[in-house]
């Protein structure tokens, strides 16, 4: 895991947010630096394209830019701009068709991987194939879970879902996944126990 | 080499876990966003400043102009119609003392008739 803990990342989080929030500018590239690649890596599991994704965080963080008070303020910092994201995903998404949403996604044919698949192992290549086939609002509690490390009631703050549905949708994306995974698994002759 | 078990969700998520790599933030993407982020700023201080002078007039407004147009107007509203048309604020002003007064001497009035009418029953 790349990060220290939710808590550690939090502080660091809202020290760079109440810096902003008193005037210090350059705590918002700092502020970027933590957390842009994070962001991007949601709203890719939500968009599906890195475009898509680039638009959504750049509008979040204008977004808190114009009121750095409002990250400053919130109890939970890294949730808040998780949903910010979330926001600006669904915003772009309703842009491009007026009466899509997230769930619209789901039906969308398997794009093509955002990172040259030679770069990647191939059991990592298999994950993130996988987890695009998945619909969006699935894949993105995994993301938001695994990758993220919050806990289901964050999750719930952030997609505005009941624990329940984050923790079925938690459960029918695993289950899939592990389907998935072993089907990879089988067709390229590795090993399933 | 990597397997998969049955039933193997831990194994799965520690796999899905190490799978999440982040993507790469190029340079030219940081400097737009730190940009636009910066002119958005800048923007929101300016709305910010425009809505605290609104504040202040509405302040200021409630707390002089308002009285003062309830005082006018209950001024004029106890004179008699002949009396309310195009009435400076100096007349009203004496209008209004002169009202005042009255209510004074009425209240006065009305105390001496208690005290008398009290007197007369004990």
């Amino acid at each position: 895991m790349d990060r220290s803990g939710p808590t550690a990342w939090s502080l660091e989080i809202a020290d760079c947010a109440s810096s902003f929030a008193t005037g210090d500018v350059s705590a918002l590239g700092r502020l970027f630096d933590l957390t842009a690649a994070r962001l991007l890596r949601y709203a890719q599991a939500m968009t599906r394209t890195q475009e898509d994704a680039e638009d959504a965080v750049q509008a979040a963080i204008m977004r808190m830019a114009q009121n750095p008070r409002s990250l400053a303020q919130v109890r939970l910092p890294w949730p808040y701009l998780l949903k910010a994201v979330r926001n600006e995903v669904l915003r772009i998404t309703t842009r491009r068709k007026p009466t899509a949403s997230l769930s619209l996604l789901t039906n969308a044919d398997p794009p093509a991987l955002d990172v040259p698949r030679l770069e990647r192992d191939e059991r990592d290549a298999g994950v993130q194939a996988a987890l695009q086939r998945l619909p969006a609002e699935q894949a993105e509690v995994v993301v938001l879970k695994i990758w993220e490390n919050l806990t289901f009631q964050e999750i719930a703050v952030v997609t505005g879902e009941s624990l329940n549905t984050v923790a079925s949708r938690y459960r029918y994306a695993l289950t899939k996944l592990e389907a998935s995974l072993k089907r990879i698994a089988s067709e390229v002759g590795y090993v399933v126990d | 080499m990597w397997s998969i078990d049955d039933n193997s969700s831990p194994e799965t998520v520690e796999w899905i876990r190490s799978a999440g790599r982040l993507p790469v933030v190029y340079d030219d993407f940081r400097a737009q966003v730190m940009a636009a982020a910066v002119e958005s700023q800048q923007r929101g201080s300016t709305w910010r400043r425009y809505q605290a002078s609104i504040t202040s007039i509405l302040a200021v407004s409630l707390l002089f102009v308002l009285p003062a147009y309830c005082r006018f107007s209950i001024v004029t509203g106890s004179l008699p119609p002949e009396a309310r048309v195009k009435m400076s604020l100096p007349a009203t002003s004496s209008a209004g003392e002169t009202y005042e007064w009255r209510l004074v001497e009425s209240f006065q009035e009305f105390r001496d008739q208690s005290a008398r009418a009290i007197r007369g029953t004990l």
